[in-house]
């Protein structure tokens, strides 16, 4: 997309909202650039027993900006398996997200670049450097600097061809192998993106290819994918985009994949694959209540989010197969979801790989039209049936089709933009398709929804780096995991609660139409959410995204007691009246019905928010009568005391008593219940307590029991 | 007479209620030592905030937040209860062993009355402490070697020989099945034989711990294969009974105070069920070993001098009273009557 079209939408997004109304989510969706910036053809050839993928690519690479481009950049990413020296080793220490690279001679990977000439024919492998962009380790690999020995014209384009070697590593971080399946990921010499000025806030052009980091992930520029894979003809074979022909040579098979406008390409191969392909048909497998209820959300006509068949192939473990199911849901419910919301999925095919059980490193991951997921025998069977990882795990990848697949964030630095967006999106596709216990629910209607899970990581983190920071400069892979998911899921979840869900819905559905097959930031996010909903978010930007604001409304204390009853002089049925303490009726006066005073509780009720965030919350107060008060506490109050004179006493006091705010960092402290009666009557915390102790006691002695048992 | 068969004798051993009754009270104590750090956090979290109202209904939305943020704001509280909780653990293992004297010294032997067969249960178990604690270092020992060595060997050997096997391949399933099942057979043998070490007690006073191993090994022969069916009986109906409260007490719901008061007698209910059991399965092993004993020396408590310490006015009678098997029933068994009052059973040590 062009800076003009650009402006264009700026102008008519002022437009929209100087007129208060809601921009049409759909509008003036964006198209992939034509031709492409890059195309790879690529035939690859798999040795299954030194798992070893040779290849020929043949690169084009069309220069996006004005500039002339004297060097291309290369990531060699699967070089941060080559040794313990890499960056990616030094980060990770050898581990990621609990799974461990191998040490033995076969274990580490590696890619070496065999030949590497311009249509010319001229070698530029030869003047070519490995080079530490990010200031990182001197022994890294992964970056291969190629200096040209003409520039590329403003424009202009350049062929190169490449004959390269990746060994692949034993299954660690996305990638490899164990013993016949393969997952080739990150494997073949791959250019990274040429940023023009303007493009991300960018003052001038410049390759933006980091090292491969621990944390981070990937970023690429889009474009046509054409590559042929030869395998062992008993290899079952997966892989991005659709397969366009299979030829039989001998005892191998060559399966050739074409797909335009994206931005990756991976593959899988392994004997052992049971194969299940089907259709998702939109009018069988889109619920209509979701249909209408998006159509509401998004301002359009049900008819104008129709949805596109896809052949969806799923290639299953054979110890998986109770897990089809579970897959198909998630696939199902995915591509129905963020199809209505955001725009139907545009491709024509999507592969689902089922990693083995001593191959989970390389699950739970995302390429184009390409996903791999995850589960275990277990997960299929009661208990632990509707514990929804499987489903969880596919809904989060296809996401990825859209915040990271069409809308091309850079991953090295945003990485809130691609799995942050994705992960709200995922929370709220669980919350729709599974109900308020979406992501655990075990027997006897105990379960957790994501949303809550979310609360429950991002509060026990150490709250140390901000949302956005580059993948490898947060304080920890943990820190890195909690601000690029569960805060982004708890940031978006706020947002939505604060701009209500039609006025979210349509922003998000905006940004993404608007930045699809392009590569947006931080800024063009909330440019097109403030354009959208006419709302200045500065405040969350500065201080959720970019910082590290904390939000505990809590209820610090409340009373209620007994308000004195009235002595002195009092102007009453036209006469004055001396009521002396202790004496409420008057001195000689004889008591009546008329002159008592009524029973008058004076409650008292301290709120606080003790975060650094200063945004706004509700309060209610429920008195044993039943009545109920409900008050708006101000964004920039650090304390509000809220005092009542009422004739009940106050049952209970709650600070954001729907939690709205999902934000607030304690939910433990948003409430105090007092006393008894028809308000508090629905409250059973004495009985709670008492369970609760006693089922710790009954599970302590359990456990002792069971040591017991020995003895 | 014919004696009872195990089953039968682990059947009659339910009787026992104070016996069980004893042995859950230790577990609801210990267990509630336990949980007791964490008394004024839930008090403070649940008893005057909405999350235990929450909690107590089940709110889909709030009760699983809150209960996140308990378990982090009372993180001090939940530590101190894990302590507490192993300390207790240790403490019951000794009352275990202290109790299994008792249990070795009264369970299904005649005795006079409810009180003289208390006096004896915590005399026997003063007075086989000691060797329990010994048979207890001994059974420990023995099985961390057995099951160390036949664990640590087939862990060595399924690398080799599942090095190229995908997960849940079928070679991989029945070996883990044998390797459990060989397990489970070791601790059964072993803790068959750990409870005939103790009974060696019920009739040889003063028996040491090696000697109490040797002799239960000798008495074992030809009854190893009933011995573990008993205990694999008690085990699996042990097992059943737990999943049955517990899954009564987790599925109850407990919308009101009543139903709360319900809900912890299931819990009570839940923490009989291995008292019970154990009970039951030291009924029919001791019926094992007693049958396995030379009669001449299986004497009635009834008949044996009892504890200077729980008769007080003196000795009780060398009674022949009801309790006392008739000397037909000794003929029938081949043993002379006499020979069975002789001392060629353990007196009793005060």
């Amino acid at each position: 997309m062009t800076m003009r079209q650009t402006s264009v939408r700026r102008i008519l997004g002022s437009i929209w909202t100087a007129a208060g109304l809601a921009a049409p989510a759909g509008a003036l969706a964006a198209t992939p650039v034509r031709p492409p910036v890059v195309e790879y053809r690529i035939d690859a050839r798999l040795d299954p027993k030194s798992h070893v993928v040779t290849g020929h690519e043949r690169l084009v690479w069309r220069n996006p900006s004005n500039d002339r481009v004297s060097e291309l950049q290369f990531h060699l990413y699967l070089n941060a398996f080559k040794n313990n020296r890499s960056t990616f080793m030094r980060e990770s220490g050898g581990q990621l997200r609990g799974d461990h690279a191998g040490e033995k001679a076969e274990d580490w990977g590696a890619i070496d670049i065999l030949s590497l000439k311009n249509e010319a024919g001229t070698d530029l492998l030869g003047p070519s450097r490995k080079i530490q962009p990010d200031g990182n380790e001197p022994a890294d690999e992964t970056v291969l600097a190629v200096p040209l020995p003409s520039p590329v014209a403003p424009r202009g384009q350049i062929a190169l061809e490449i004959e390269f070697r990746s060994k692949l590593p034993r299954i660690f971080a996305r990638t490899g192998f164990v013993r016949d399946y393969h997952l080739v990921g990150q494997w073949f010499p791959k250019l990274g993106v040429y940023e023009p000025a303007g493009m991300r806030q960018r003052q001038a052009g410049a390759w933006n290819c980091h090292a491969f980091h621990a944390n981070s992930e990937f970023y690429a520029d889009f474009g046509d994918y054409d590559v042929t894979l030869n395998v062992p003809a008993s290899f079952v074979v997966g892989a991005t985009g659709r397969r366009v022909s299979d030829t039989r040579q001998g005892d191998r098979t060559s399966y050739r994949y074409v797909q335009e406008n994206v931005h990756d390409f991976a593959w899988t191969a392994d004997p052992r694959y049971v194969v299940h392909e089907y259709r998702f048909e939109p009018s069988r497998d889109v619920p209509p209540q979701w249909t209408a209820r998006a159509a509401a959300e998004l301002g359009m006509a049900a008819g104008d989010l129709a949805l596109k068949p896809v052949t969806v192939r799923l290639l299953l473990q054979p110890d998986h197969l109770g897990a089809r199911g579970a897959y198909k849901e998630g696939a199902r419910v995915a591509l129905s979801f963020y199809g209505l919301w955001f725009g139907a999925y545009p491709y024509e095919t999507l592969t689902v790989v089922d990693p083995p059980e001593d191959g989970l490193g390389s699950g739970g991951m995302e390429y184009p039209t390409f996903i791999t997921g995850g589960t275990i025998a277990p997960l299929s069977r009661w208990p632990l049936r509707k514990a929804r990882f499987t489903q969880n795990v596919t809904l989060h990848e296809f996401g990825h089709q859209y915040f990271y697949g069409m809308v091309g964030t850079n991953e090295f630095e945003e990485s809130w933009l691609d799995e942050g967006l994705n992960t709200d999106a995922e929370y709220r596709s669980m919350s729709l398709a599974f109900g308020a216990r979406d992501f655990v629910e075990l027997p006897g209607g105990v379960g957790i929804g994501s949303l809550a899970y979310a609360h429950g990581v991002a509060a026990s983190g150490k709250n140390l780096d901000p949302i956005l920071r580059n993948a490898w400069g947060y304080a920890s892979g943990n820190s890195y995991g909690v601000n690029s998911y569960m805060k982004v899921g708890l940031f978006m979840a706020q947002l939505r609660n604060d701009l209500g869900p039609e006025a979210f819905a349509r922003a998000e559905r905006a940004f993404f139409q608007q930045w699809s097959f392009r590569h947006p930031s931080t800024a063009d996010f909330f440019d097109a959410f403030e354009r959208s909903t006419g709302r200045d978010l500065s405040k969350y930007r500065s201080q959720i995204v970019l910082g590290t604001a904390r939000l505990d409304w809590q209820v610090v204390s409340a009373t209620s007691e007994r308000a004195p009853e009235d002595f002195g002089l009092f102007d009453r049925g036209g006469a004055r009246v001396t009521l002396e303490k202790g004496r409420p009726f008057g001195k000689g006066k004889k008591t009546s019905r008329e002159n008592r005073a009524p029973k008058r509780w004076d409650t008292v009720v301290l709120f606080a928010n003790t975060g650094d965030w200063p945004h706004g919350a509700g309060a209610r107060l429920v008195f044993e009568d039943g009545r109920v008060v409900d008050r708006a506490l101000a964004a920039e109050a650090r304390w509000v005391r809220l005092r009542v004179f009422s004739t009940s006493r106050l049952a209970w006091a709650a600070v954001d008593p729907d939690h709205k705010n999902a934000w607030d960092a304690n939910r433990l402290n948003d409430s105090k219940v007092l006393g008894v009666g028809r308000g508090a009557a629905d409250t059973h915390g004495r009985a709670a307590s008492a369970k609760y102790l006693g089922w710790a006691a009954a599970l302590a002695a359990l456990f002792q029991q069971l040591l017991w048992s020995l003895a | 007479m014919n004696r009872p068969g195990a089953l039968s004798a682990g059947f009659a051993a339910l009787s026992r209620g104070r016996l069980i009754l004893l042995l859950t009270s230790c577990a609801v104590v210990l267990g509630a030592l336990s949980a007791a750090p964490l008394a004024p956090a839930m008090a403070d979290a649940f008893q005057h905030t909405l999350a235990g109202d929450h909690l107590i209904r089940n709110h889909p939305d709030f009760a699983p937040i809150e209960a996140l943020d308990f378990v982090r704001e009372k993180s001090a509280a939940i530590a101190g209860a894990r302590q507490s909780m192993v300390w207790a653990a240790l403490l019951g293992v000794l009352l275990q062993i202290f109790f299994a004297g008792g249990i070795v010294e009264t369970l299904g032997r005649d005795v006079f009355s409810v009180r003289e067969s208390r006096a004896a249960f915590w005399a026997g178990s003063r007075r086989h402490f000691g060797h329990n604690l010994k048979c207890f270092a001994l059974f420990a020992l023995l099985a961390g070697i057995a099951l160390g060595l036949w664990l640590g060997l087939t862990g060595f050997f399924s690398k080799t020989l599942f090095r190229g096997a995908p997960p849940h391949s079928g070679g991989r399933g029945v070996w883990a099945i044998l390797v459990w099942a060989v397990a489970l057979w070791i601790l059964g043998s072993l803790t068959l034989l750990y409870d005939f070490a103790r009974a060696a007690r019920r009739w040889t006073a003063g028996i040491g711990a090696i000697a109490g191993f040797r002799k239960g090994w000798r008495q074992l022969r030809g009854l190893r294969l009933r011995g573990l069916g008993v205990l694999l009986f008690w085990s699996v109906a042990a097992c059943a009974a737990l999943v049955i409260v517990f899954s009564a007490a987790w599925a109850q719901r407990t919308p009101s105070g009543p139903a709360v008061a319900v809900n912890l007698a299931l819990l009570l209910l839940l923490l009989a069920v291995r008292p019970a059991a154990r009970v039951a399965a030291w009924g029919s092993v001791l019926a094992l070993f007693d049958a396995s004993e030379p009669a001449a020396r299986r004497v009635p408590l009834s008949s044996r001098r009892v504890p200077s310490e729980i008769s007080a006015s003196g000795d009780v009678p060398q009674s022949s009273g009801a309790e006392e098997r008739p000397l037909a029933e000794r003929a029938d068994e081949g043993e002379s009557g006499r020979d069975a009052v002789l001392p060629g059973g353990p007196p009793l040590e005060t």
